[in-house]
């Protein structure tokens, strides 16, 4: 699994406490990824658009949350699956709320997965390893 | 009550009898004008006598018989001003044989006429049998009279003729005339109960169209209600669950680092364990931030609540005043931001002085939280009345808000941040639960990049105290009072 690093995990959720979980969860799991974090919608989508210019890498791999100041989740999502240059990035959903009418809507605009936090992060990380694997022949094919 | 209602029929009866009288018998008057002078030359021509005379006795008999009726009617107590004309058709053919026969000598063979104009008379004229019956009587003795008076009747046989024709006339004119009287009454009766039933249809109508407004006002307050229920489910489901995950997530880390220390201890490790004492203290600031911002978020949600349920101080407040003392009381902010604030012609309303304070502050602070860097910095307060309610307007020069955060600004915790602007997502909250407390509605208008207008309705009238404890005990009753309360007042 050498191509775990080539992906690059972008984490966007305002919770300091939460993210630094996240990442940390990844460190020991051993996912030597390049990880980065937005702190709110706005800096994420701010970053996107960057990697829709050219000046920033295309990411692996995007966990989001849903409930942020500025721009939500959904509209992220909807923005990136709108993007020619963003739609083939996964998108794992990693939110506190479980209506299951947001785990819908989340579907229709094209996540790949819907986590409820608290987050079974073994299951993410099967999840990341998973999607790491159908990248690389998605990117073999291409 | 059925008694009471027969009197009122009669009366509102006699009361449209006697304009139904009044207005024939203005017509009647104008006919008499045409005829009297038209019977006299009829006269003229039949009995060759002077003009002058058989005028004199036209208008004679005409008011005898004017008279006559008159009397009758004060007699039996219903004096009617128009009566005078309505008899003198009738009188004006009634009297003519008695007249002629006492003028001329001679009797005339256009009774025929005379016993018409009885018969259409006491068909076209509201006449009671009874009146038509003592008309009849009168004629009749005043031609027997004439007759007997005069003394040389060129023959019996035709006098007793002409006597028993104004007889016949008469009972004619009496059957006609109470045939006619019942049909109206019949009539009246008839038209006054469509009436009475199409009134009633109207009031339920009236009654009905209340009711939907009141289920409507019910159903608004119901969805609210929803709303509200929605929010705070949102609000357990994701603001306050947030810094619990935290807790949870931290606590076990928190655990993994004790046993990686105990092991590190055992090794003897003591860079490890090092590391895993900051990683520990680390923990446990985030245990700490995400219990007090726990603590937080539910003093916050319990005073928004808090607002929905207790009972306010209502009173008369004056509006304009308020605003004046909120714009005073910001001065200081709205001097270091620029924002200038414009304040219209407002009310007094109804309501809790110290809440609608705060809607006030609330809204004048969120619009100049959120100004940003406008080149036209103003907030514009004013009012309008809509029906029974006053419609407030808040309007900023800002960036606006989204169509589809139009909504959520109001729930609780929700934060836009567009700006960057700093608050704890309450103020808005705070307000719309103020607002629906004193029976209003709070909602946003906004173009984007063209700044924004909060709009709450306030009730013109005293409606605080029954709204509000409806609302409470709705509240506290999950719901089933408020229907209750249309159910009574309907």
């Amino acid at each position: 699994m050498s191509n775990e690093s080539a992906i690059e995990i972008w984490l966007i959720d305002d919770d300091d406490g939460h993210a630094l979980l996240v990442e940390e969860s990844f460190q020991d799991a051993g996912l030597r990824n390049g990880f980065m974090r937005a702190r709110d919608g706005n800096e994420g989508w701010r970053w996107l658009q960057e990697v829709e210019a050219g000046r920033r890498s295309r990411p692996g791999l995007i966990l989001l949350d849903i409930s942020m100041p500025g721009l939500d989740g959904f509209e992220i999502l909807e923005r990136v699956k709108r993007s020619k240059q963003l739609k083939s990035v996964p998108v794992i959903m990693l939110t506190s709320t479980d209506h299951p009418r947001e785990i819908h809507r989340c579907y229709e605009l094209g996540a790949s997965a819907y986590i409820v936090k608290p987050v079974d992060f073994e299951r993410l990380h099967e999840k990341v390893r998973t999607l790491g694997f159908f990248l690389q022949i998605i990117e073999v094919a291409a | 009550m059925l008694t009471i209602e027969r009197v009122n029929t009669t009366k509102a009866y006699e009361a449209e009898r006697r304009q139904l009288l009044r207005a024939r018998t203005r017509s009647a008057c104008v006919l008499a004008t045409v005829f009297v002078p038209l019977f006299a030359t009829a006269d003229y021509y039949m009995f060759k006598a002077h003009f002058a005379v058989l005028l004199a006795a036209r208008i004679f008999a005409t008011l005898v018989g004017a008279g006559a009726l008159v009397l009758l009617r004060t007699r039996i107590g219903r004096h009617s001003p128009g009566l005078i004309g309505g008899v003198v058709v009738l009188a004006a053919g009634f009297a003519v044989g008695g007249v002629s026969v006492l003028v001329t000598g001679t009797n005339t063979p256009h009774y025929v006429g005379v016993t018409l104009l009885i018969l259409s008379a006491s068909a076209v004229l509201p006449w009671r049998p009874i009146q038509v019956a003592v008309v009849t009587s009168l004629l009749t003795a005043m031609f027997i009279a004439a007759g007997l008076f005069h003394g040389s009747l060129p023959d019996a046989v035709t006098f007793s003729t002409q006597v028993s024709a104004i007889l016949i006339t008469g009972v004619l004119g009496i059957s006609v005339s109470a045939f006619a009287e019942s049909t109206r009454r019949r009539e009246f009766t008839a038209r006054r109960n469509l009436n009475q039933a199409s009134n009633e249809k109207t009031q339920l109508i009236q009654n009905l169209e209340k009711m939907t407004g009141r289920l409507a006002t019910a159903n608004e307050d119901l969805q609210e209600r929803q709303r509200e229920t929605n929010d705070f489910l949102y609000v357990l489901s994701h603001d306050l669950r947030a810094p619990l995950i935290n807790i949870q997530g931290f606590g076990k880390r928190l655990h993994t680092d004790m046993s990686g220390l105990e092991g590190a201890l055992v090794n003897g490790s003591k860079n490890d364990a090092t590391k895993r004492l900051e990683r520990m203290q680390q923990s446990l600031q985030f245990l700490n931030a995400g219990t007090a911002k726990i603590d937080q978020l539910i003093s916050r949600l319990l005073e928004v609540a808090r607002l929905s349920t207790r009972p306010g101080e209502a009173q008369w407040v004056d509006a304009h005043r308020l605003a004046h003392e909120v714009a005073d009381a910001c001065r200081f902010q709205l001097e270091a931001s620029g924002v200038e604030v414009v304040i219209g012609n407002l009310p007094r309303v109804w309501g809790d002085p110290v809440q609608l304070n705060q809607v006030f502050t609330n809204l004048v602070d969120n619009a100049v939280k959120y100004m940003g860097p406008s080149s036209r910095k103003r907030i514009d307060i004013s009012c309008s009345r809509h029906g029974e309610r006053y419609r407030f307007a808040v309007n900023d020069t800002g960036p606006g808000i989204a169509p589809k955060d139009q909504e959520k600004v109001f729930r609780l915790f929700a934060r836009l941040g567009a700006n960057g602007a700093s608050g704890e997502g309450v103020g808005l909250a705070t307000v719309r639960a103020i607002v629906n407390r004193h029976g209003g509605r709070i909602w946003v208008e906004s173009t984007p990049g063209d700044g924004c207008t909060f709009y709450f309705t306030l009730p013109c009238a005293q409606e605080l105290p029954a709204g509000a404890g409806a609302r409470s005990a709705a509240s506290a009753a999950g719901g089933m009072r408020q229907g209750e309360e249309v159910g009574v007042h309907v």
